[in-house]
């Protein structure tokens, strides 16, 4: 299923929680697109949302494009934490899209932290996030080193006027391995 | 005594002494290949060439998203012409199926309709099915001239539309009447009607049979009434795959895209 409602919210409301119950209960989705519907206004609900979609065995792709978050670090916190939980929890999802979500280093902290789990995770896309080097170094490299079966994360940047740490090469040297190695073995 | 003749000579007089398995066998394997091998396959040696005379062999033209053909043939759909059009001259005018799902498309006239246009009139009368590229959509004008350049065939393909335009094609009228749409886009156009032309859709949605995918894009899907008419349509015609791209939803559309995820199998493609 895809929406994309042009920035109005949609997702809120009495109707809410038998929408979730349904998808929560849509065992063959494999992919929902829930774009520019304003998602992260009511954190509350948008976590409701994304927990109803934890135990769904064939959802393979989750894109949340276009849904800006505007809050404090600590909502930011909150959003990374239960897309986190998603990503830790999801057996099937290989292909998360957050472009335009604007989630910053506090949002996006607990995302690269899930991967230090099991992720199954194979595809991201950040566009268009800007990060310090220390967090590039700190945060961004464990988890592209810890996540097995990450091969592609994209739209992730430098701040301006940070030079690209020589060490972080090594996140492109990783990727690109495991993409040869797909692309090999398939 | 009579003079020995050359192997060279056996092999021109007995076509298949070259064959390495008996006729029936080397048939089945000749027709598990990829089109572009089974063509190359007719320069390997005269035997070969001869065996694959056979118009049988290229009756059934699989270019789908499953056929194996090297993906170099099927992403420039100037390659796939030609391998098509191989085909076609050695099917003999009894052509019978022809898959493109597999292959892409360049810009300009989509080539699905290039070709049907200049398929030989043995081959428009025997053709029986033919699965379009996804890609480009077809408009309906230009569904209608390929519904027109082959009217004894079963036509497969994704159609970008408004409304109006679909209702002919859900209903069948010809020259479609054996069209089939896998996946329909209705885009919005202001000239219309809007919130009638959508309840009309609706109606002629319900009693079709086949359509996976259907889109609205910025399509006024503002009012309940609207909504609940085109949830209903989608989930009596079986629909997997839903989309609504700037329709306007509101809070109040939640209810009808709840019944929509609650449809057996929804989304499963």
């Amino acid at each position: 299923m895809q929406v994309d409602n042009d920035n109005a919210a949609l997702l809120e409301g009495p109707a809410l929680p038998a929408f979730c119950q349904a998808l929560h209960n849509c065992k063959s989705l494999r992919m929902l697109c829930l774009e520019n519907v304003n998602l992260w206004a009511d954190v509350a609900a948008a976590a409701q949302l994304i927990a109803a979609l934890e135990g769904l065995p064939a959802l393979q792709h989750l894109s949340v494009t276009g849904n800006r978050s505007n809050g404090t670090p600590a909502t930011r916190r909150v959003v990374g934490e239960c897309l986190a939980r998603l990503i830790a929890r999801s057996s099937s999802l290989r292909v998360l899209e957050l472009i335009d979500n604007r989630l910053g280093e506090a949002g996006l902290a607990p995302i690269f932290q899930a991967f230090q789990g099991d992720a199954a995770l194979e595809e991201l896309d950040l566009f268009e996030e800007f990060s310090s080097a220390d967090f590039a170094l700190g945060v961004v490299l464990p988890a592209v080193r810890a996540a097995t079966r990450l091969s592609k994360l994209e739209g992730l940047y430098l701040v301006d006027g940070e030079q690209l740490p020589h060490e972080l090469h090594e996140v492109d040297d990783i990727l690109e391995a495991r993409r040869r190695a797909d692309a090999d073995a398939s | 005594m009579p003079p020995r003749r050359s192997a060279r000579l056996v092999e021109l007089a007995n076509p298949h002494f070259q064959l390495p398995f008996p006729p029936n066998v080397v048939a089945l394997l000749f027709s598990l290949l990829p089109l572009h091998r089974r063509l190359r396959a007719r320069g390997v040696c005269r035997g070969w060439r001869f065996f694959l005379e056979d118009a049988s062999f290229w009756t059934r033209v699989d270019l789908g998203v499953s056929c194996r053909v090297n993906p170099r043939f099927l992403s420039d759909s100037r390659l796939a012409l030609s391998l098509l059009r191989a085909a076609c001259v050695r099917a003999k005018g009894s052509l019978l199926s022809v898959d493109l799902s597999g292959v892409g498309s360049i810009a300009g006239e989509p080539f699905v309709l290039q070709w049907a246009r200049n398929l030989s009139a043995a081959d428009k009368a025997s053709l029986r099915d033919l699965v379009a590229p996804t890609s480009p959509w077809l408009n309906a004008e230009e569904l209608n001239a390929l519904c027109r350049a082959l009217p004894l065939c079963r036509v497969r393909c994704t159609v970008i539309c408004t409304a109006v335009e679909a209702l002919p094609l859900l209903r069948r009228e010809p020259p479609c009447d054996l069209l089939s749409i896998n996946t329909l886009e209705v885009r919005h156009d202001h000239n219309e009607g809007t919130e009638q032309a959508v309840l009309d859709l609706a109606s002629a949605l319900s009693g079709y049979m086949g359509l996976e995918k259907l889109e609205f894009n910025r399509a006024p899907l503002t009012t309940r009434a609207v909504v609940n008419a085109l949830e209903d349509a989608a989930i009596s015609a079986g629909i997997k795959v839903a989309g609504f791209v700037d329709c306007g939803f509101s809070q109040a559309s939640l209810p009808a895209l709840t019944r929509l995820l609650q449809l057996s199998g929804f989304a499963s493609r």
